[in-house]
């Protein structure tokens, strides 16, 4: 068994001359939440898209539950339930109507089905209403029963709190984590809003102009972004020098001529400072630095950030 | 197949436009009946097969059709049904169904109210059953002449307002076909007006019209196309190859659109 149900390698769409995703390699993991975390625009509609076969890639190769999507997409696309951008549903059926032709189409039996469906995202069953008189936050719940009524093993969820009210958004996010905590869901979810995939994700891809920026798990990232020792100095090249060999190499990063940041924030400043000065080296600053998640991606994504 | 031909008909549901085109097919009967003294079986009859039949059907399966392919896009709707998966090509096919179910519907509701017209009116009704067998053949053939325009509008993917342009030019270039010398009088081999579907109709239909008290000049045109008249299996042979030729460019077209 795959470790991975979702793997691209250098997966690429190309528009003309620009590129809507670039070689982007991402991992899901069984039974995780993956977070694909990136600003309007960067190419996380196109890559699951792709990922679920509504567009061809330019390049790359696509592995689903560890096999190729291409070829196997009647398989395959079964056993995932999407939503895709906004909610698209006939307006002059109602909610039940709706998801009675997709239920016919994916051989789900009983009504049970569409039934428990709309339980879950608290729309009622066999309601008169069209879906041209539903507000925008019910549009997008039943896009979210259309994803789950057949029991799929895999979810692809674009931007799925998009249009819902506060208290919807904390009721999807604790439907989505119960999806994946309960019942043992693989769930690839993109969003522009770094709060929510934080809250969500056990791990997170950053894209950006088609790239993969970052994939870590979300305590990886955590670590990487909290708080860390600034150092400026008159040799950076020295001081790293003076770390490794003084203070066992501890993880750091030179970011100039000048200034070093050590990513281990409980290391003794006053150690390594007294060590710097004793080897010649002019410290002109020292400090422990906090940097939000938020400023972290801004970081990431060359100081554009995200929403 | 059958499922998604269902799920087609449970996309109809509450839609007008399906709803105003059936009644239609009661127009053009009872205005013969209330204008025209000549108030036979075979006349009426004729009524609904060549004038509701070519003259607002056609347009209507057109229409109708514009009306089912471009939801899925209009709606979004397309790429739910891609992730079932469902193939573009069996939609398409669904739809042509559709469509054809509704040809037949529409065809034999003429019927219907041609029969009752003529009851109604104490005209006697001999050979109902042929002229039944008649109009449904009528309306699969009706269907298969609305393939190449149906074609065209999917190909065009535009709005609803040059798919109605395109079914209107295309029925009244049709109409005119078959009422011109140059595209009826014309044996059966090939050439092009072995290909047309409304003349091709009309030198179909008009074998089986009763020349019974008929005048001088009907009589004499009758006599005049009789050796054009095309006989049935050929008459299918022809129109339902055309139609599935569009039926396959169709499915190509429609796949190589973006979801």
């Amino acid at each position: 068994m795959s470790k991975y149900i979702i793997e691209t390698k250098n997966l690429t769409k190309q528009y003309g001359a620009a590129k809507s995703v670039a070689d982007l390699s991402i991992h899901v993991k069984r039974g995780r939440i993956y977070g694909l975390l990136g600003r309007n625009g960067a190419g996380k509609t196109t890559t699951m898209k792709m990922l679920l076969g509504l567009t061809d890639p330019t390049a790359g190769e696509i592995r689903i539950f560890g096999k190729p999507l291409h070829g196997n997409e009647k398989n395959l696309l079964p056993r995932i339930g999407s939503l895709i951008e906004a909610p698209g549903f006939y307006p002059n059926l109602t909610g039940t109507e709706n998801l009675r032709i997709f239920a016919t189409l994916r051989g789900v039996p009983g009504r049970h089905a569409i039934k428990d469906a709309l339980d879950l995202v608290g729309l009622p069953y066999r309601d008169k209403k069209l879906f041209s008189q539903y507000s925008l936050g019910m549009k997008q719940r039943l896009a979210i029963a259309l994803a789950v009524m057949h029991d799929p093993e895999l979810l692809i969820l674009d931007e799925p709190i998009n249009g819902l009210d506060p208290i919807g958004i904390a009721e999807v996010r604790a439907f989505i984590r119960s999806l994946c905590e309960e019942r043992g869901k693989t769930i690839l979810i993109s969003s522009h809003i770094l709060s929510e995939i934080a809250l969500l994700a056990d791990d997170i891809g950053i894209i950006d102009h088609g790239a993969l920026l970052e994939e870590e798990s979300l305590a990886e990232l955590e670590k990487k972004s909290s708080r860390h020792i600034r150092f400026t100095v008159s040799d950076t090249a020295q001081a790293a020098r003076i770390l490794e060999v003084g203070f066992n190499g501890p993880r750091y990063t030179v970011q100039d001529d000048r200034r070093l940041q050590i990513h281990d924030p409980d290391l003794p400043v006053g150690r390594i400072v007294s060590a710097f000065v004793k080897n010649g080296l002019e410290v002109s600053e020292a400090c422990i630095c906090e940097e939000s998640l938020e400023d972290y991606f801004k970081r990431v994504t060359g100081g554009e950030g995200i929403a | 197949m059958l499922k998604l031909i269902t799920c087609e008909f449970w996309k109809l549901k509450r839609k007008r436009l399906f709803q105003y085109a059936f009644l239609t097919c009661f127009i053009i009967p009872v205005l013969y009946c209330v204008i025209l003294k000549d108030k036979s079986l075979d006349n009426l009859m004729s009524v609904v097969r060549e004038d509701n039949g070519m003259l607002l059907l056609t347009p209507l399966s057109v229409i109708i059709a514009a009306n089912l392919f471009f939801e899925e896009h209009d709606y979004d709707t397309l790429k739910n049904l891609m992730c079932v998966p469902v193939s573009k090509g069996r939609l398409a096919i669904a739809k042509l169904s559709v469509i054809l179910a509704f040809d037949v519907a529409y065809e034999l509701a003429g019927y219907g109210i041609a029969m009752f017209l003529a009851v109604l009116l104490g005209t006697p009704t001999e050979g109902w059953i042929s002229q039944l067998f008649l109009t449904a053949g009528a309306a699969v053939l009706i269907w298969a002449a609305a393939m190449p325009c149906i074609c065209l509008v999917v190909w065009c993917n535009r709005s609803y307002i040059i798919s109605v342009l395109i079914a209107f030019a295309y029925t009244v270039l049709g109409y005119l076909m078959r009422v011109s010398d140059t595209f009826i009088m014309v044996p059966l081999g090939p050439n092009p007006a072995t290909f047309l579907p409304f003349p091709m109709i009309t030198r179909w239909l008009y074998q089986y019209h009763s020349m019974e008290g008929a005048g001088g000049i009907l009589l004499e045109f009758y006599k005049k196309l009789s050796p054009y008249f095309v006989p049935t299996p050929v008459i299918f042979a022809i129109l339902l190859t055309e139609a599935l030729l569009c039926v396959a460019l169709m499915t190509v077209i429609y796949l190589r659109q973006s979801v």
